[in-house]
């Protein structure tokens, strides 16, 4: 098993607990066929080394492989190009050695190089989170074929690096990008990489299809003789497809909420949220603090009191989710802390608090009016628009919808801030350093997406925010995230509403479903599809 | 034995009679002009011999043509009764070429449809007729295309030509050739010619017998000759007076007209005598009883003071 | 219609598109601009998330940072030189775009047309042969609730009767995805795919041209010239067909004309149900992610595509109906 090659001296560097090998029985795995799987969202941009979205790792970690990957249970782990891997103590050079007899689709062997430039190029430079992660990252050596010295100007907690591993360092072929504009390389429409899985044809609008590498480091994987993603923009036919036998798989939740019932029932099908436990997400209730009365906590309070979360699970998620505790998920075992404020369902309570702010009833019993912009980006977080405002108007704030496409309500937001309350969705990357933190620290500049644009400033907050950041002990550093969420709850900001995953509607013949935390971004080398 | 034999048709339109009992006779190779202002039923009466009339005529009352009785009051009447209509432009489909309207009817070979139908262009007097069945109606002068309309006719090979005021649309001078043609072809193909007009020049040129019909009814009924110098009926009377001299263009009838009045409704029709409204010799027995048709000379006339 | 005529259409046809094509591309550029939010907070948004410095250069690379009036006479210019530019968010020229979609549109307007025009007749005379009788009621109502049916309902119900239910044809796509066919076999699998959407996309248009036949055929039918076939003898079915249909139908032709806009329109929502790589998706997907320049693209090619069937249409009318004179 590939874990044995793991030192246990890397694995205690690591400072985390050593993952043990999947843990799924299985009967032997047939080889052959075709799997046809909904591709909702096309992507243009199918390099995953610059761009890391659900949408791109569907199709392109299958191609793109990064240093390692997540796993269920212990450091959560499992190497892919990395062998092994080392952080020196003073937080200015981690170690990679990486796997040998590994070649490129086009034949070419993979070397440290190829993480040389794929290191300083794209993911400092280029990556959508990298370029935080990595922005410290001065040079990379490569003192040998096999080995990859990353060196930081500054100390990096190595706990960041390693849980930014399975997102943020996919390696591309460096003779196929050195010397031209990544951006616009071709190669991004037609990726060359490592994986278990080669492009055969990318058809825009239609299909891609991927093809089994026979030459695949992990001997005789993957089962698989052939990927097909089909582009299906409408989600009800995506889930007319699964009835009619016409698609075998589909992630992130790419069916109507409407039709899970229907698809639950058929024996066909199974539909599951497992696999999505390495990127959950938040229904975030954004408040603008900008506005005079939402810049009163005891008036946040009072909103989070108003709301009746359960039945919001129940309702408005179908039962696929939980009430959220704060900014980091429940699946997180390395950062989650239960130790945190609660604000339960509790309409006294929270019409005293507005009260006690100074926000009496007025005339039709209304306390004042708030403009509500419900997110585009799901069905959760445009059905919880209108949850929020039923549950408000019974404390006495009455609230004003006003909906925009995807482009306007990224303005609205989180440009010119034209909001009260708005839902959001972020999502939680491993570490809080990489896409959660983000929400609370002052000073990104307006524009910016899913980081905090309701106008919270708290010193304390930026403080813990950036020790958490520098700290090199991991012990440490986890104690700082455990603060910060106790603070985040404090000061509520953001409610993190609902933590929720996706929905995978798979052919009940599919075996090896779903058994990573991120299964639906990770390269199903081991998926089957049995007779 | 007459070739067409018309026996007490009667023609409705729900309440209102159109028609009422005509009988009439039209011998082989003889021409009767239907004569009557718009609404007297001379065009209702050819459309009933021609088989034309609408799914919303009721008609009672027997027709035979040469011998054998016309039942279906909308069917074809194939190989021997064929119309020329009024207005030519309308009559012939603008899409359709000339040729191929011709000879549409007669089953021919396509090969030889050309040529067939360049021969009855010949016939109707059509110049460089082998150009003309490519053309279409549009490029057509009116005369020209009342020609076609009556090659149409001729190309069924009819013995009796109904032509329903075949030079209504057309002026002074396309008339005259126009029934010279008709009387051309009438000689020549031995037709009998039923002409239904309201222009009494036209008869007087072209008529061997005239009946006169007015609101549905057979006024009078004489040789051509006869209703000219001595008409019996206080209705023909009216018309001879009021017709503009011999060669000038005659304007529509009704507005002609100096016979003060104008036609009963026929929904139903008067009792009496249908003119009696406007005839200055009615009495009392006019408007109670109608009279029927009686012979005066060669003439019948329906009329109680004749 | 005589030969240099069709020259002299597509010259004045074409004349007569270019202040139009102006006009609306300005438009078009104006009402995008004021559209909240631009293509780049839609990139990082789909892309994750990322920090402001990359906007910062992203903005710049795409040149969004450049003041409006500089942004449009940039495109104008490039336009003169029949450039279309280069889509920053597909990474690609929008002319490779657009002409890679450009066959899938083709193909469902000219099968929906087909359908649409070859049923609307048929079910026009039909209806139109007994004005008011049962045939007529029952086919009036019928079009009347295609017309009220939204297409992409329709769509969606043919999905689950004819592939899901019946399973008699695939659920969506052009082809069958990597299925390596060739040939004769090809050409007909993307005919069985393209049942399912030529319904439910003509279904609308059925109506349309339903009810302008029937009106066609009631009028025409107590025309003088029908009246002309009867008395020479011409059997009920040619005239109905060859007299009456064949002059009603002028102006159903001339409506393909006035419909092609719309079809183009609804094929939006058609192709997004049934996963159709065609230029309405394109278009959707562009304004979703605010990608002006690939918008702008396909404005132009949808006006070259709706000039183009109206010159067809011109020149079909002209050889259908003699009297009309190519203008």
């Amino acid at each position: 098993m590939v874990d044995q090659a793991l030192s246990r001296r890397t694995v205690l560097a690591a400072s985390s607990v050593l993952a043990a090998g999947p843990a799924f029985a299985q009967a032997q795995p047939r080889r052959g066929g075709t799997l046809q799987v909904a591709y909702n969202t096309e992507q243009r941009n199918l390099n995953a080394a610059m761009v890391a979205s659900n949408a791109v790792f569907l199709v392109a970690s299958k191609i793109l492989e990064p240093l390692a990957d997540a796993v269920y249970g212990g450091v959560g782990l499992t190497p892919k190009l990395a062998t092994g891997w080392n952080a020196a103590s003073d937080g200015l050079s981690i170690t990679f050695e990486l796997r040998r007899g590994v070649k490129w689709h086009d034949g070419r062997d993979f070397t440290s190089a190829d993480v040389q430039y794929s290191a300083l190029e794209v993911w400092r430079k280029l990556s959508n989170f990298g370029r935080s992660v990595f922005r410290s990252l001065e040079t990379v050596d490569t003192p040998d074929a096999h080995t990859a010295i990353l060196r930081f100007s500054r100390p990096t907690p190595a706990q960041l690096i390693w849980n930014a591993l399975p997102d943020l360092t996919a390696v591309l072929p460096r003779h196929l990008y050195e010397g031209t504009d990544v951006a616009q390389n071709p190669r991004n429409q037609a990726p060359v990489g490592t994986g278990p899985y080669k492009l055969a044809e990318n058809r825009p609008g239609q299909f891609v299809t991927l093809e089994r590498n026979a030459e695949y480091w992990d001997a005789g994987k993957p089962y698989l003789d052939r990927l097909v993603f089909r582009v299906m923009p409408d989600k009800g036919a995506i889930s007319a497809a699964h009835e009619a036998g016409q698609l075998q798989l589909s992630c992130f939740s790419s069916v109507p909420l409407a039709d899970l019932k229907r698809l639950q029932s058929l024996p066909a099908l199974s539909v599951s949220n497992r696999g999505y436990e390495a990127s959950p997400y938040h229904a975030l209730i954004e408040l603008n603090l900008r506005r005079t009365e939402l810049a009163d906590v005891r008036v946040r309070r009072a909103i989070h009191h108003a709301l009746d979360l359960p039945r919001v699970v129940a309702d408005v998620f179908d039962g696929f989710g939980t009430v959220g505790t704060g900014p980091v998920p429940t699946t997180s075992q390395l950062f989650y802390t239960t130790d945190t404020p609660r604000y339960g369902f509790d309409l006294a309570r929270a019409n005293a608090l507005l009260d006690e702010a100074g926000y009496r009833r007025g005339a039709g019993g209304m306390r004042f009016q708030l403009k509500l912009v419900p997110a585009p980006w799901f069905d959760y977080t445009v059905l919880l628009g209108d949850y929020i405002r039923q549950a408000l108007r019974q404390v006495g704030i009455d609230c004003q919808l006003q909906r925009f496409d995807a482009p306007g309500h990224l303005q609205a937001v989180y440009r010119d801030h034209q909001f009260d309350i708005a839902t959001g969705s972020p999502v939680f990357r491993n570490d809080p350093a990489i896409s959660t933190t983000v929400l609370y620290r002052t000073g990104t500049p307006p524009g910016v997406p899913w980081s905090n644009q309701y106008g919270y400033a708290s010193q304390a907050m930026d403080q813990l925010i950036d020790q958490a950041a520098g700290e090199l002990d991991p012990i440490k550093r986890v104690a700082l995230y455990h603060q910060f969420q106790r603070l985040a709850m404090e000061d509520l900001p953001v409610i993190p509403a609902v933590e929720f995953s996706f929905l995978t509607v798979a052919d009940r013949r599919l075996r090896n479903v779903a058994n990573t935390p991120r299964w639906a971004m990770s390269n199903w080398a081991d998926l089957w599809l049995d007779a | 034995m007459s070739l067409l034999q018309i026996d007490q048709l009667s023609v409705r339109f729900g309440a209102t009679m159109a028609l009422d009992s005509l009988s009439l006779a039209i011998a082989a190779g003889e021409t009767l002009a239907l004569v009557g202002e718009s609404g007297s039923g001379k065009s209702t009466a050819a459309l009933a011999i021609a088989g034309l009339l609408s799914h919303q005529a009721t008609v009672t009352g027997t027709i035979r043509f040469d011998g054998q009785a016309l039942t279906d009051w909308r069917g074809v009447r194939q190989g021997g009764i064929a119309m020329v209509f009024q207005d030519a432009m309308s009559a012939l489909n603008p899409v359709h070429r000339i040729g191929a309207q011709v000879v549409e009817a007669l089953r021919l070979p396509r090969a030889e449809q050309r040529v067939a139908a360049a021969r009855f262009l010949d016939q109707v007097g059509l110049p460089q007729p082998e150009r003309l069945v490519d053309a279409y109606p549009h490029e057509l002068s009116g005369g020209m295309r009342q020609r076609v309309g009556i090659a149409i006719a001729v190309a069924q090979n009819p013995r009796l030509l109904i032509a329903d005021e075949p030079t209504t649309a057309l002026d002074v001078t396309i008339q005259a050739q126009i029934l010279a043609l008709l009387r051309d072809l009438k000689a020549r193909l031995g037709l009998s010619l039923l002409l239904v007009t309201h222009d009494l020049g036209v008869v007087a040129e072209t008529a061997d017998r005239v009946a006169v019909l007015y609101a549905g009814c057979l006024m009078e009924l004489a040789p051509a000759a006869a209703l000219f110098t001595s008409p019996h009926h206080p209705y023909t009377q009216g018309l001879l007076e009021a017709r503009p001299p011999f060669g000038t263009q005659a304007p529509m009838l009704a507005e002609l007209v100096e016979i003060p009045g104008q036609l009963p409704r026929l929904d139903p029709p008067p009792a009496g005598c249908r003119f009696a409204a406007r005839c200055d010799r009615a009495d009392q027995r006019c408007r109670a009883e109608q009279p029927v048709l009686r012979p005066i000379a060669d003439t019948l006339v329906a009329c109680h003071h004749a | 219609m005589k030969p240099g005529q069709l020259g002299q259409v597509v010259r004045r046809r074409l004349a007569h598109a270019v202040p139009v094509l102006l006009v609306v591309a300005l438009a078009t550029f104006g009402l995008l601009k004021l559209a909240p939010g631009d293509a780049v907070d839609v990139l990082i948004a789909t892309g994750g998330g990322g920090d402001a410095a990359l906007a910062a250069d992203l903005r710049r690379a795409y040149g969004l940072d450049q003041p409006w009036p500089a942004q449009l006479a940039h495109y104008l210019w490039r336009l003169v030189q029949l450039d279309l530019g280069y889509s920053f968010v597909h990474n690609r020229p929008v002319s490779h775009l657009i002409w890679e979609r450009l066959p899938v549109s083709l193909l469902l307007m000219a099968s929906a047309t087909a359908f649409a025009v070859g049923f609307g007749i048929v079910l026009g005379v039909s209806a139109g042969q007994t004005p008011g009788g049962w045939r007529d009621r029952l086919i009036l109502s019928v079009g009347l609730v295609l017309y009220a049916m939204p297409s992409f309902w329709v769509g969606l119900m043919l999905i689950l009767i004819f592939a899901v239910k019946l399973a008699l044809f695939p659920v969506g796509g052009f082809e069958t995805a990597a299925s390596d066919l060739t040939g004769i076999a090809r050409v007909l699998d993307i005919a069985w795919h393209a049942v399912l959407p030529t319904v439910a996309l003509a279904l609308l248009f059925v109506s349309v041209y339903l009810r302008l036949m029937r009106a066609g055929v009631v009028e025409v039918a107590s025309a003088d010239f029908v009246r002309t076939a009867r008395a020479k003898g011409v059997g009920a079915t040619r005239i109905l067909w060859a007299h009456v249909a064949r002059n009603a139908l002028l102006p159903v032709v001339a409506m393909v004309g006035v419909q092609a806009a719309t079809l183009l329109g609804g094929a939006v929502v058609i192709e997004s149900v049934f996963s159709l790589p065609g230029l309405g998706r394109l278009a959707y997907d562009s304004v979703l992610a605010r990608d002006l320049v690939v918008l702008l693209g396909l404005l132009l090619t949808s006006a070259v595509i709706v000039i183009a069937i109206n010159t067809v249409v011109d020149l079909v009318v002209a050889a259908l109906d003699p009297r009309v004179v190519a203008r």
